[in-house]
């Protein structure tokens, strides 16, 4: 491959692990550096890592219930135009439209259920499997010229 | 045995506690965990009417560590303490405004706006 075919290809990885707070943590800081590497801005690079931490936490959570024996699967593709991440657990799956709105004024000062929100005001696009155990998340760059600079 | 580690640093402007991050990242469920067990352990044991929170230090904060900043909150409600923020930064902040956390919390720019807005 050349040296500039090889600057501008997607960027792969897949990685499965145990229901483990903390197991995920190299495989973000690899996708954040890779983010770095492709120019990406800050705040992009910020919103994928919030993308990243909720889903994982909600897949160790919710879906697996904090069961070590279950595990969490994250794919991850990185490009210049896009970053595309889905998550999956090994739980019974939900439906995101039944997550109360934490935003209400009457569940403002309840602590948690703030995670999916989180990720669907930080991420271009979010999107659920039918059976509710996988989410899809893309990101877009912020910066429009920067994206229309790298080629396709 | 090595002692644990600190995870904020308190000092007092006036009657104002003023508690600064020592972390970079609130990401970790066991830090934040650690975190958030010393601000309810200094509210606990604070004389004063008033705490600050500074986020100076700070780059990235998960839903994890809001949820503490919203225990946080009660607690200092149920005390009579007021609470401001402070020294959140912009990729921060946004995630305040995206759950409307910034209608919940005082949040000023530096410690000394954020202890003067509190009465």
């Amino acid at each position: 491959m050349f040296e500039k075919e090889k600057k501008f290809a997607n960027w792969t990885c897949e990685e499965v692990f145990p229901s483990i707070s903390g197991k995920a943590a190299p495989l973000i800081d690899a996708v954040l550096k890779k983010m770095t590497e492709k120019k990406w801005a800050p705040k992009d690079i910020f919103a994928v890592n919030m993308a990243l931490v909720e889903s994982i936490a909600n897949a160790i959570e919710h879906g697996n219930q904090h069961d070590p024996e279950k595990h969490v699967s994250v794919y991850c593709t990185i490009s210049e135009k896009l970053v595309h991440i889905s998550v999956k657990d090994e739980g019974p799956g939900f439906v995101s439209q039944s997550v109360p709105d934490p935003r209400n004024s009457e569940r403002m000062t309840c602590p948690s259920g703030r995670g999916v929100f989180l990720i669907h005001g930080f991420m271009s696009k979010v999107w659920f499997s039918d059976s509710g155990n996988v989410i899809y998340m893309e990101k877009f760059p912020s910066d429009k010229k920067a994206a229309q600079k790298a080629p396709a | 045995m090595s002692s644990p580690r600190v995870r904020i640093m308190v000092r007092y402007i006036d009657d104002a506690a003023v508690a600064a991050c020592l972390d970079t990242k609130l990401s970790d469920e066991l830090g934040i965990q650690a975190w958030g067990e010393e601000l309810y352990s200094l509210v606990d044991n604070h004389k004063g009417r008033k705490l600050v929170v500074n986020f100076q230090n700070v780059v990235f904060m998960s839903s994890s560590a809001l949820r503490v900043l919203i225990t946080l909150n009660n607690k200092t409600k149920a005390k009579g303490i007021a609470l401001a923020l402070c020294g959140i930064n912009p990729n921060i902040m946004e995630a305040f405004k995206i759950t409307r956390l910034d209608t919940l919390f005082t949040i000023k720019k530096t410690e000394i706006e954020a202890a003067k807005a509190l009465k």
